[in-house]
């Protein structure tokens, strides 16, 4: 993957109450914003399990989007305060790991906010073009070759010794 | 290690006789076995089958000087323990006490005699797996024993399963003392700068102090067994004590104030092969003294003393190399700190035989005893 | 019994400590029963077998062999391989062979960076000529060879096939024995279980009733800093315990000894990610609002990674740490 060809790849989870509406708000005003996006609609963004922004990073996006509610607003009082400090942390988890802190970005994003949508997501996309691509999955493969010649000629090895009597 | 009867996987080195050359025959130990850690041996024979060289190797390398870094420092007794899972009380005490001199902090009394009688109760519980499970079968199953009864197993077959029992049952009791206060006996948990993390109920003293004697009376039987298999036994006292089994370094103990051997804290002392002291200093000190050496064909370093410089693999009086572990230990001090107890621990190997041995011996198949 | 009808078992190290083994001799007197009930046919750290031995064997002919220690080496990548052929059933012993264990805290470093330090900038390294272990040194027209040292440390089951996991660091003899009762008992559950219970280990822990149920903590504390409560969660006091995210089996041994988990029994079975699982849990855990007032309660953990993946960093989602040149990794041989 080459920088010609390749988009980054967005996994963005929004609260339901508030980013997730005013994505559809952006979406129904034809505001234009760029397509790297794959949303995911939670019911509140502490629903967001801190394991799933990795699985997303390990299964091949490039950045991961959370959107909630301005503090205060939560639905549920307390969840985008969670969601806040395990983001603060993550981040700090993520640079020791190597993957740059900007690969995660986390907003506040009321229903009414369409506009700044179509901002956050056309910006960071241009933060993670220049970053370029994370192809964890890419990555994978690559530090297992180290392995695999070596599994190879022990299953050629074993395909030509006769098992002892 | 079986060095008595070496393990034979030996084979031709390729064109062995092709165009008149001489090469070595070769003879491949691999694994090691009966300690802990990783290890291959290859032999190189000359014409007349003698030992031309002998490379000692490590095939692995985890590397816990660099993954320290980066960690918080209390992590550390935790950390360096998983250097080895047979002695971690060794390594955790030794990053705890580091911890005490980084934070300049003493540990109270109490804390003090907790760590000392863990690390005691360590060293008893080890010298018993050394002697039984590890070193010992070689001796009490017996070097001219298949390699295959050589073990713990042969070992019980031998001596009865009462002893085998008896052993069993005493490195199950020091080892529930150590974990009382560790939490786990491997990998312990107790070491913190200037402390340990439990105490002590007033209500276990007494099932410890009857502990304590019990396993006086374990480490005298232990005693007795040796003496029995091994020292009775001329065929062992000669194989011990030849000359192609003697080994002569430097040797490193740490020693108290009266040069009498301490287990847990005082000054590390080293001795030439000839019994002269070659230097003295702290713990905290030991860059000034100690550097690593590195050979391509291991992932192992090699230690040795610093101001004698890397003079190769030579033994002798000059030589920079120095062993640790019990025999150094006992040579590189003057003594024990508490008196004998009964039949003698002192030197058992330095007075084989009940001839008056040298005072500086260096026999590595008794190293450890 | 004749003893070459009894299941033949097997024990092996890879990277790992010796710690495992002991565990096994840790059975006590129950081994007693083991060594009555089974044929060891290779064990180093206590039995004269030789690999020869091993390769001498008919496939399969051995009924488990129970592997501890990450993989680091082609050499232990070899051993695994070949025991894999030889065995029935292959055991993944201890936290190391099912998640990378310590040793995988490497995992955080180049291996150009690890040889670099460790065989030239260590301060007590004395090594002018630049000399580094090599794949093959030349000896008198033979050579004397080294395993590959790998860019990564893996788990057991990121190299081969595993049937069952025995969790800890250390396991326990409770689970050890269980599990080889169950063996010869032929009464093993579905391939891929981890025989400890699936459960937190909150669950067992003797102080969970002092455990709150909203924690609220103003700040984490480093566990030196603090008197702490033999009684209490140590959650409660700030300190950072990996129970609520770690697999209970243990006897919470390290809370007896008045000590948090530290995660050596891995996740539970739900769990995708240890170190993210207890991450969240974490950071739930604290009262701050704000930005800065949230750095402040997270600068008792100075550490995320060494604490979140003690144990586990091979098996985490993201497996070790992005270098900054990806291309050198599977060049055989040491640098110049």
């Amino acid at each position: 993957m080459r920088e010609g060809n390749w988009r980054p790849r967005i996994v963005a989870f929004f609260c339901n109450w508030c980013t997730y509406t005013a994505a559809d708000l952006a979406g129904v005003s034809r505001l234009k914003y760029a397509p790297n996006a794959r949303v995911i609609r939670l019911m509140c963004s502490g629903r967001l399990d801190p394991q799933l922004v990795l699985a997303a990073f390990a299964r091949g996006a490039d950045g991961v989007l959370i959107g909630g509610c301005h503090p205060g607003d939560c639905h549920y009082l307390e969840g985008n305060y969670k969601t806040l400090r395990r983001f603060r942390l993550l981040r700090r988890l993520l640079r020791d790991l190597g993957i740059e802190e900007e690969r995660l970005r986390l907003e506040w994003v009321s229903a009414a906010e369409g506009e700044k949508i179509r901002q956050v997501v056309t910006d960071m996309v241009e933060t993670l073009r220049a970053l370029g691509p994370l192809d964890l999955p890419g990555q994978f493969r690559q530090w297992d070759q180290e392995v695999e010649t070596l599994k190879a000629q022990v299953v050629e090895a074993e395909r030509l010794t006769p098992q002892p009597a | 290690m079986s060095v008595a009867t070496p393990i034979l996987p030996m084979r031709e080195a390729s064109g062995a006789s092709s165009a008149g050359l001489h090469r070595p025959r070769r003879v491949t130990i691999d694994p090691i076995t009966r300690l802990e850690g990783h290890g291959k041996i290859e032999i190189f024979l000359d014409e007349k089958g003698n030992v031309e060289r002998a490379f000692m190797q490590v095939p692995e390398l985890r590397g816990f000087e660099v993954f320290s870094r980066g960690r918080p420092a209390e992590d550390m007794p935790q950390i360096t323990s998983r250097i080895c899972g047979v002695c971690p009380t060794a390594h955790h005490l030794a990053s705890t006490k580091t911890l005490d001199d980084l934070y300049q902090v003493e540990p109270p009394p109490a804390a003090r005699k907790i760590r000392e009688l863990v690390y005691n109760t360590f060293m008893l519980e080890d010298h018993a797996l050394h002697f039984f499970v590890l070193g010992g079968p070689d001796f009490v199953v017996g070097p001219d024993a298949p390699p295959q009864q050589r073990n713990i197993v042969g070992l019980i077959q031998k001596v009865g399963l009462d002893a085998g029992r008896k052993v069993i049952g005493m490195r199950r009791r020091l080892r529930d003392l150590i974990a009382y206060f560790g939490g786990k006996v491997v990998h312990p948990v107790l070491g913190l700068p200037g402390g340990v993390s439990k105490a002590l109920s007033p209500q276990d003293l007494p099932g410890f102090q009857q502990l304590a004697q019990d396993s006086l009376e374990f480490a005298l039987w232990t005693l007795q067994v040796f003496k029995q298999a091994v020292l009775a036994n001329p065929e062992y006292v000669k194989l011990i004590t030849a000359e192609a089994y003697t080994h002569k370094t430097c040797y490193m103990g740490m020693v108290d104030e009266q040069d009498k051997v301490n287990f847990y804290d005082g000054k590390l002392r080293v001795v030439d092969a000839g019994g002269r002291e070659v230097c003295r200093f702290a713990a905290r000190q030991y860059l000034d003294h100690i550097a690593e050496h590195v050979e391509p064909w291991s992932y192992v370093k090699f230690p040795y003393l610093k101001d004698r410089g890397w003079k190769g693999f030579v033994e002798g009086v000059d030589t920079s190399i120095y062993s640790v572990a019990p025999l150094a230990r006992l040579n590189a001090a003057t003594g024990m700190a508490t008196p004998p107890g009964p039949g003698g621990l002192r030197g058992i190997l330095h007075d084989p035989g009940g001839e008056t041995g040298p005072p500086h011996t260096g026999q590595p198949l008794g190293a450890n005893y | 019994m004749n003893p070459t009808s009894k299941p033949k078992v097997a024990f092996y190290w890879c990277a790992s400590c010796g710690g495992c083994e002991e565990a096994v001799v840790d059975l006590a007197e129950d081994i007693l029963n083991v060594v009555e009930a089974v044929e060891i046919v290779f064990w180093p750290v206590a039995m004269d077998f030789k690999k020869q031995d091993l390769e001498a064997m008919p496939d399969r002919a051995i009924a488990a062999a129970l592997v501890n220690g990450a993989i680091r080496t082609s050499e232990q990548e070899e051993m695994v391989r070949l025991l894999r052929r030889k065995s029935q059933c292959l055991i993944s012993y201890g936290a190391c062979a099912q998640l990378g264990g310590i040793p995988a805290l490497a995992n955080q470093f180049e291996r150009e960076e690890i040889l670099r330090y460790v065989y030239q900038e260590a301060p007590s390294v004395i090594n002018n000529s630049g000399t580094y272990p090599q794949p093959a040194t030349p000896h008198n027209g033979d050579t004397v060879t080294l395993p590959a040292f790998r860019n990564s440390v893996r788990a057991l089951d990121q190299v081969v096939e595993v049937d069952y996991y025995i969790p800890g660091c250390p396991p326990t003899p409770a689970l050890t024995k269980a599990a080889l009762d169950a063996l010869l008992a032929g009464r093993l559950p579905p391939r891929g279980t981890v025989l400890a219970p699936d459960v937190a280990l909150c669950e067992q822990c003797p102080r969970l009733e002092s455990k709150p149920k909203d924690l609220s903590l103003d700040a984490f504390q480093r566990p030196h800093r603090t008197a702490l409560d033999p009684e209490k969660c140590l959650l409660a006091q700030g300190i950072p315990c990996m129970g609520p995210a770690t697999r209970s089996g243990c006897e919470a041994l390290c809370i007896k000894g008045n000590m948090a988990c530290t995660g050596c029994f891995g996740p539970t079975s739900r769990v995708l990610d240890h170190g993210a699982k207890i991450l969240s849990c974490f950071a739930s855990a604290l009262a701050p609002k704000e930005p800065q007032g949230i750095d402040q309660a997270l600068a008792g953990l100075p550490d995320p990674v060494g604490t979140f993946y003690r144990y586990s960093l091979a098996r985490s989602l993201l497996r070790r740490k992005r270098g900054p040149s990806q291309t050198q990794h599977f060049i055989r041989g040491n640098p110049p």
